[in-house]
């Protein structure tokens, strides 16, 4: 058993362990900014602890941080039941004999509700010996805004059958540009306003809580961030543009997507037109729950296996290409339990790793 | 199960996991002492112990039992 101490981190040892993201996390340095670290955890809407920052370290008899784990409070809205809740970010304790599990294990002390999300192989190992219900990939599904360029390098899904579903998806697509109504993109969300989705035309087993409070902060807030909002209503939808490493195209990544099918068109042609500077030449949402992303079908939205050629997933700067796995950990715990994830609302926006601005 | 069949089956389970030979296994064995207990193989003994003897550690006791005494203890209190 190791000797070293779980404490959360103080303001100075930010240098430190900034020093270590910057070993740890070398294709990502905006964990090394402190107006970021800041955002996430000491200025998050839920916190989880009264310390400076809801961010463990691991620590060792002389005071040297050799291991992490961030944690991001949020509300939880299980079978119409409020609950507060933690996502685990930033867990690292590489070789230090135990030192992940007692980082973990005090992330489990501090609250029952607990989420997992772009989980390594490792995390779901433990993730599984704890007997989490974990859903090993967020099902993808994406839409074709430029046939050929996917045919091309670097994406080369160039197959005759891959080719006929990428027309057929091209071709469905472009229907909703035929949509008159618009959403700008918001500057604000009203803070009190909640893009609830109970009493929507889905059944939805739980979600996090989509408070305008919460999406200010996790959207608006983000220093340097390249998130944008639109919404009606009661549909929402967060969204970012990522440039394809290499290239001068780009991908739109659906972050969260809430809105009605009745709104789906007007909301797609929206999202077109805002991001047509970029040469986007796919979107693609992750979404765990079957009926949501359902909505978008008929507008050329396929799931990833629709192609026998594999349409790639890494642009930058995150890779997803094991795919983005999830964890739920509701009492009662460590006992086997399965989670109805296709009705769970979950989507790659409910973690943030898109952190890097272009 | 007696205390010396309850130690030669954890033993055996620990050697099989750790990748160490039974006759390597000494009473101190913890992840202070072996190279290969780490957080991973860790909950890998724990769920081969859990299985073997019928039985489920809470939680919070988990990241406490990574010792052969400490297993030994936490199983005795159990049986």
């Amino acid at each position: 058993m190791t000797t070293a101490t779980v404490d959360f981190v103080q303001e100075a040892d930010l240098p430190e362990l900034f020093a270590l993201f910057a070993q740890w996390y070398p294709g990502n340095p905006r964990f090394q900014e402190k107006d970021y670290f800041d955002w996430q955890y000491r200025d998050a809407p839920i916190r989880v602890s009264d310390s400076a920052y809801d961010c463990l370290v691991l620590r060792q008899d002389d005071g040297r941080i050799t291991g992490c784990l961030g944690v991001s409070g949020c509300a939880f809205q299980v079978d119409d039941q409020p609950l507060i809740g933690a996502f685990a970010q930033n867990w690292y304790a590489k070789n230090q004999r135990g030192g992940g599990l007692m980082l973990f294990n005090r992330f489990l002390e501090l609250t029952d509700h607990r989420f997992l999300i772009r989980m390594a192989a490792a995390s779901i190992g433990i993730a599984s010996a704890y007997r989490m219900p974990v859903l090993p990939a967020l099902p993808r599904f994406w839409a074709v805004l430029d046939a050929a360029a996917l045919a091309d390098a670097p994406f080369g899904v160039n197959g005759a059958a891959d080719r006929a579903v990428l027309a057929r998806s091209a071709a469905a697509l472009a229907e909703a540009r035929t949509a008159t109504a618009r959403f700008p993109i918001a500057t604000r969300l009203d803070p009190d306003h909640e893009f609830g989705l109970a009493g929507r035309e889905w059944q939805v087993a739980g979600h996090i809580r989509r408070t305008g409070r919460y999406l200010n902060w996790r959207y608006l807030d983000i220093p340097r961030h390249n998130y944008a909002l639109i919404h009606s209503d009661t549909g929402f939808a967060a969204y970012l543009v990522e440039p394809v490493m290499h290239t001068e195209v780009s991908v739109i990544r659906l972050l969260d997507w809430t809105f009605s099918a009745d709104e789906t068109a007007a909301a797609l042609a929206s999202i077109l037109i805002q991001t047509e500077t970029n040469r986007p030449v796919l979107i693609d949402f992750h979404c765990s729950h079957r009926e949501i992303a359902a909505t978008l079908a008929p507008f050329g939205f396929v799931p990833q296996q629709a192609t026998t050629m594999a349409m790639p997933d890494l642009f930058r700067p995150t890779n997803h290409t094991v795919g983005c796995a999830v964890a739920v950990d509701l009492p009662p715990h460590r006992t086997l339990r399965s989670l109805d994830f296709e009705h769970w609302y979950l989507t790659l926006g409910d973690g943030d790793a898109h952190r890097v601005r272009q | 199960m007696d205390n010396n069949a309850r130690r030669a089956l954890v033993v055996g389970l620990l050697a099989d996991i750790l990748e160490l030979e039974v006759d390597e296994i000494r009473d101190d064995l913890s992840a202070e002492t072996c190279e290969t207990w780490d957080s991973i193989r860790h909950v890998s003994v724990i769920l081969a112990i859990e299985e073997a003897f019928g039985v489920l550690f809470d939680e919070h006791e988990l990241s406490g039992l990574m010792s052969l005494k400490s297993l030994l203890a936490a199983l005795t209190v159990r049986q």
